[in-house]
C-alpha cells in the first residue's frame, strides 16, 4: 500500500516531476494528503519557472488591506474571487521580479486588471498561451501608464511575499518597483539570504551599511546597476573590512572609478569571508585594476573575481589604440604577478578590457606557475595572434585550467589552428568558449584530426562564428569519434540542412553528448526531419535547441513521432521558427499525448 | 575518482546482518562500507535490523550486491541525480515485483539510507504515475478520494495553470 510510505518518501517521488507540473497537478487531485505535500512544490518558485496570469490572480487574493491600499492610486481592478484554499504566496522560496519578457503581472494587467474595460476588448488571437506578448502590447497606447501600474502591482506583491513567505531565501526586486520597500521589511523576513535589489538614495545605503556591520543572515548581495558613484559607496566598501557574513557581492555598473577600485582593494586585504566579487563596468581604469591585482597578492579568501569591462572608458578613439595597448600590457603584468602569489583564486574574468596581445601575453605567463586558477575569461580583449600563441604555449604545460573563454576576439582560422595544436596535448581543459569569433575550419581535415586527439574537452561553444555546411560535416565526424564532449553550442552559424543532416547522423552513433544547440543555422524541414530520425535511436541527448530555424508542420510531425519513442530528451527549444501560434499549440499537444518527460520551450 | 571499492575492506571479508524476523545474511563487507548504516548492525548474533524483514532485506542486499562496483555518486547534487530518468534494464526487472514489495523496498532503502536504491524506487513509482488522470492514479495505487466534490473542484481551479508546464 502506498499509504505505508512516509511523507519524506512521497516527497522524493513527487520531486521527480519538478519539471513536469502536469503530472504534479494530477497527483494533487488524488487526495488531501498528497495535495498538502504537492502544493508547496508547485508554488515554490513561481517567478522562476512560470509566469502566468493565473498565478498572479491568486497572489493578488493574498494581499492584505495595507498592500491593497498601495494600488488604490493606480485604478487597478483586483480580482474578486472567493479566498483561495491555501495562502499560496507563503510557499514561495525564490521570487524574482527581474523577468521582463515573460511577465505574468503585465499579462494579468493587460487582460484583466484595467478598471476601464473598453481598453481590453481588443483580443489578440495569437495570445493562445496566455503570455503577455510585447508585440501586441506595443500596439497598445498607454505605455507609460501601463508600466507605472505594473510596477505598483509588483511592489505590492513584493511587500506581500516578504510578509507571508516562510521559506523565502532569494528575492530580486527590479529597480522601478523598488520605490520604497524598506529594509526593515526585508530584515523582518529572517530567511532571506540572497538579495538582489536597487538602491537609489543615501538613506538606504546607510541602512545597508548598518546591516553589513550587524552581520545578518544575508550572504549574497547583488546591488548592480545602481550607478551611484564612489562617494555613495564609500561607506559600504568600508563595511566590508568588518563584515564576516557576506560571501558573494555583485556591484557591477556602479561607476566606482579608480578611487573605488583602490578602496575596494584595501577592503580585500582585511576581509576574510567574501569569496565571490563582481565589479564589472565600473570604470576602474588601469589604476583600479592594478590596485586590485596588488590586493590579490595578500587576499587569501577570494575564489572568484570579475573585473570585466573596466578599462575601456573615456578614451578618444585616436588615443585608444596606443594607450590601451600600453596600459593593457602593464595591467597584464600586474595580474600575472598576483596570480603567481595568490593561491586561492580559482576564477578570474577580465572580459572586455582590451588588454591586447601584449597584455594577454604578460598575463598568461602566470599560467606556468599558478596552480589554483580553474577558470579564465579573456573574452573581448583583442587577444590577437600574439596572445593566442603565448596562451597556447602555456596550455602545453598548464594542468590546472579547466575553463577558458576566448569569445569575441576576432579569432580566425590561423588562431584556431594554433590553439588546436595545444589542445591535443593539454589534458585538463574541459570547457572552451569561442563564441562570436570568425572561426572557420579552412583545410578542415587536418584540423579535425588534431581536435579528435583531444579526449578531455566536455564542452565547446562555437556559436556565432563563420561555420558553414562543410564545418558541420567536420563537427559530425568529430562527434562520431569523440567520447568526452557532453555539450556543444554551434548556434548562430550557417550549417544549413546539409550540416544538420551530417550532425544528425553522428547523433545516432554518439553516446556522450547531452546538450546540443543548433539554433539559428538556416536548417529547413529536411534538416529537422534528419534530427528527428536521430532522436529515435539516440538515448543520451537531454537538451536540444533548434531555435530560429525553419521548423514547419512537416518537421513538426517528424518530431512528434520521434518524441513518442525518445524518452531521454527533457528540453526542446523551438521558438522563433516557422510554426504559427496555432500550429505551435497543436504541436505541443501532440507531443504531450505520448511524451510526458519533455518540456517544450516556446519563448 | 573513487570507484567505491578502494576502501579498507578486502574482497573476501564478510559481515553478518540479521533481519527483524531473525534471518541471517552473510554479505560482502564492501557493501557495508558503501552504506554506512549497514555497518551498525554488523555482528549477527544479538543485533538485528528492526523494521526490515527477511524477504525485503534479501531483495535490498541483492540490489546492493549487483551494484557493488557502481561509482559513488555525489549525493548532495539533487539535480544530477534526477536528470537521468532512464532506469537500467536490470533494475527495471529487479523492481518489477508486486506493489507492496516495491513500497517495502523503498521504505527499507529510506530507513537504511541507501540513497541510490531509494531514488530508483521512487523513480519507478513516479513512472507508474505518468500519463494518468487523478482517478487512474487512485485506482492504480488503491487510494481513497477524501475530497468533497466542491473542494476538488476548487483545487482544480486554483492549480489548473500547472497543467501547461
Amino acid at each position: 500500500m502506498i499509504s505505508l510510505l512516509p511523507d519524506e518518501c512521497l516527497l522524493e517521488i513527487f520531486k521527480n516531476f519538478r519539471t513536469n507540473y502536469r503530472i504534479l497537478f494530477s497527483c494533487l487531485l488524488v487526495n488531501r494528503h498528497w495535495c498538502r505535500i504537492i502544493i508547496p512544490i508547485l508554488w515554490s518558485e513561481p517567478t522562476k519557472y512560470v509566469d502566468d496570469l493565473r498565478l498572479i490572480r491568486f497572489y493578488l487574493l493574498d494581499l492584505n488591506s495595507e498592500e491593497q491600499a498601495l494600488l488604490i492610486p493606480y485604478k487597478i481592478k483586483l480580482p474578486s474571487y472567493q479566498k483561495s484554499l491555501f495562502e499560496y504566496s507563503s510557499f514561495a522560496t525564490y521570487v524574482d521580479f527581474y523577468l521582463e519578457d515573460r511577465d505574468g503581472v503585465k499579462n494579468w494587467l493587460y487582460k484583466e486588471g484595467y478598471e476601464n474595460d473598453s481598453l481590453l476588448n481588443y483580443y489578440n488571437e495569437y495570445d493562445i498561451y496566455n503570455f503577455y506578448d510585447d508585440y501586441s502590447y506595443w500596439r497598445y497606447k498607454c505605455i507609460k501608464e501601463f508600466n507605472e501600474q505594473v510596477n505598483a502591482i509588483k511592489f505590492s506583491l513584493a511587500t506581500m511575499f516578504l510578509r507571508t513567505c516562510k521559506k523565502l531565501f532569494h528575492l530580486s526586486i527590479y529597480k522601478p518597483i523598488y520605490t520604497n520597500i524598506s529594509f526593515e521589511k526585508i530584515q523582518s523576513n529572517n530567511n532571506v539570504t540572497s538579495l538582489k535589489f536597487f538602491i537609489n538614495n543615501s538613506k538606504d545605503i546607510e541602512l545597508l551599511v548598518k546591516i553589513l556591520y550587524k552581520n545578518t543572515t544575508i550572504t549574497s548581495l547583488d546591488i548592480s546597476d545602481c550607478k551611484l558613484g564612489f562617494r555613495q559607496f564609500k561607506s559600504l566598501i568600508k563595511a566590508l573590512h568588518e563584515n564576516t557574513t557576506l560571501i558573494s557581492l555583485n556591484i557591477d555598473q556602479n561607476s566606482l572609478g579608480s578611487e573605488g577600485g583602490r578602496t575596494l582593494a584595501e577592503a580585500l586585504c582585511n576581509n576574510t569571508t567574501l569569496t565571490s566579487l563582481s565589479i564589472r563596468s565600473n570604470q576602474l581604469g588601469s589604476e583600479g585594476v592594478n590596485a586590485l591585482a596588488e590586493a590579490l597578492c595578500n587576499n587569501t579568501t577570494l575564489t572568484s573575481l570579475d573585473i570585466g569591462s573596466n578599462m575601456t572608458f573615456c578614451m578618444t578613439p585616436s588615443f585608444l589604440d596606443l594607450s590601451s595597448g600600453l596600459l593593457g600590457a602593464y595591467s597584464g603584468k600586474m595580474l600575472a604577478e598576483a596570480l603567481r602569489k595568490n593561491t586561492t583564486l580559482t576564477s578570474l574574468s577580465i572580459y572586455g578590457n582590451k588588454f591586447g596581445s601584449k597584455g594577454v601575453e604578460a598575463l598568461v605567463e602566470a599560467l606556468y606557475n599558478n596552480i589554483t586558477l580553474n577558470s579564465l575569461n579573456l573574452g573581448d580583449n583583442q587577444i590577437g595572434l600574439g596572445g593566442i600563441k603565448a596562451l597556447s604555449k602555456a596550455l602545453y604545460t598548464n594542468t590546472t585550467l579547466t575553463s577558458l573563454n576566448l569569445s569575441s576576439n576576432g579569432l580566425g582560422f590561423k588562431e584556431w589552428e594554433i590553439l588546436m595544436g595545444a589542445l591535443c596535448k593539454n589534458t585538463t581543459l574541459k570547457c572552451l568558449y569561442l563564441s562570436s569569433n570568425k572561426l572557420n575550419f579552412g583545410r578542415s581535415e587536418k584540423l579535425l584530426e588534431t581536435l579528435c586527439k583531444n579526449a578531455t574537452l566536455t564542452s565547446i561553444d562555437l556559436s556565432w562564428n563563420s561555420l558553414g555546411s562543410e564545418e558541420g560535416k567536420a563537427v559530425a565526424k568529430f562527434l562520431c569519434e569523440n567520447n568526452t564532449l557532453t555539450s556543444l553550442s554551434i548556434n548562430g552559424n550557417k550549417l544549413s540542412s546539409e550540416g544538420a543532416e551530417a550532425i544528425a547522423e553522428a547523433l545516432s552513433k554518439n553516446t556522450v553528448l547531452t546538450t546540443l544547440n543548433l539554433g539559428d543555422n538556416q536548417i529547413n524541414s529536411e534538416g529537422i526531419k534528419a534530427l528527428a530520425k536521430a532522436l529515435y535511436v539516440n538515448t543520451t541527448l537531454i537538451s536540444l535547441s533548434i531555435v530560429g530555424n525553419q521548423l514547419d508542420c512537416e518537421g513538426g510531425r517528424a518530431l512528434v513521432e520521434a518524441l513518442s519513442i525518445n524518452t531521454t530528451l527533457t528540453s526542446l527549444f523551438i521558438h522563433r521558427n516557422k510554426l504559427s501560434s496555432k500550429e505551435l499549440k497543436r504541436f505541443v499537444e501532440d507531443v504531450h499525448k505520448n511524451n510526458y518527460s519533455v518540456s517544450l520551450i516556446l519563448f | 575518482m573513487d570507484n567505491g571499492t578502494s576502501n579498507s575492506a578486502s574482497e573476501n571479508e564478510t559481515i553478518t546482518l540479521k533481519s527483524c524476523d531473525g534471518i541471517e545474511f552473510h554479505i560482502d563487507a564492501r557493501i557495508a562500507n558503501r552504506y554506512t548504516l549497514l555497518n551498525n548492525w554488523n555482528g549477527g548474533e544479538s543485533a538485528c535490523i528492526p523494521n526490515v524483514n527477511g524477504k525485503v532485506l534479501e531483495k535490498v542486499l541483492e540490489w546492493c550486491e549487483h551494484h557493488i562496483n557502481d561509482p559513488q555518486l555525489n549525493c548532495g547534487d539533487d539535480d544530477s541525480r534526477r536528470r537521468n530518468t532512464i532506469i537500467e534494464e536490470w533494475d527495471e526487472n529487479f523492481l518489477s515485483c508486486d506493489q507492496d514489495m516495491l513500497f517495502e523496498i523503498i521504505l527499507a532503502a529510506n530507513y537504511l539510507e541507501i540513497k541510490p536504491l531509494l531514488d530508483l524506487g521512487c523513480k519507478t513509482v513516479a513512472n507508474m504515475m505518468k500519463s494518468k488522470s487523478p482517478e487512474e492514479i487512485r485506482s492504480a495505487f488503491n487510494i481513497d478520494n477524501d475530497y468533497t466534490p466542491e473542494e476538488e473542484e476548487q483545487f482544480r481551479k486554483e492549480n489548473e495553470w500547472a497543467e501547461d508546464y
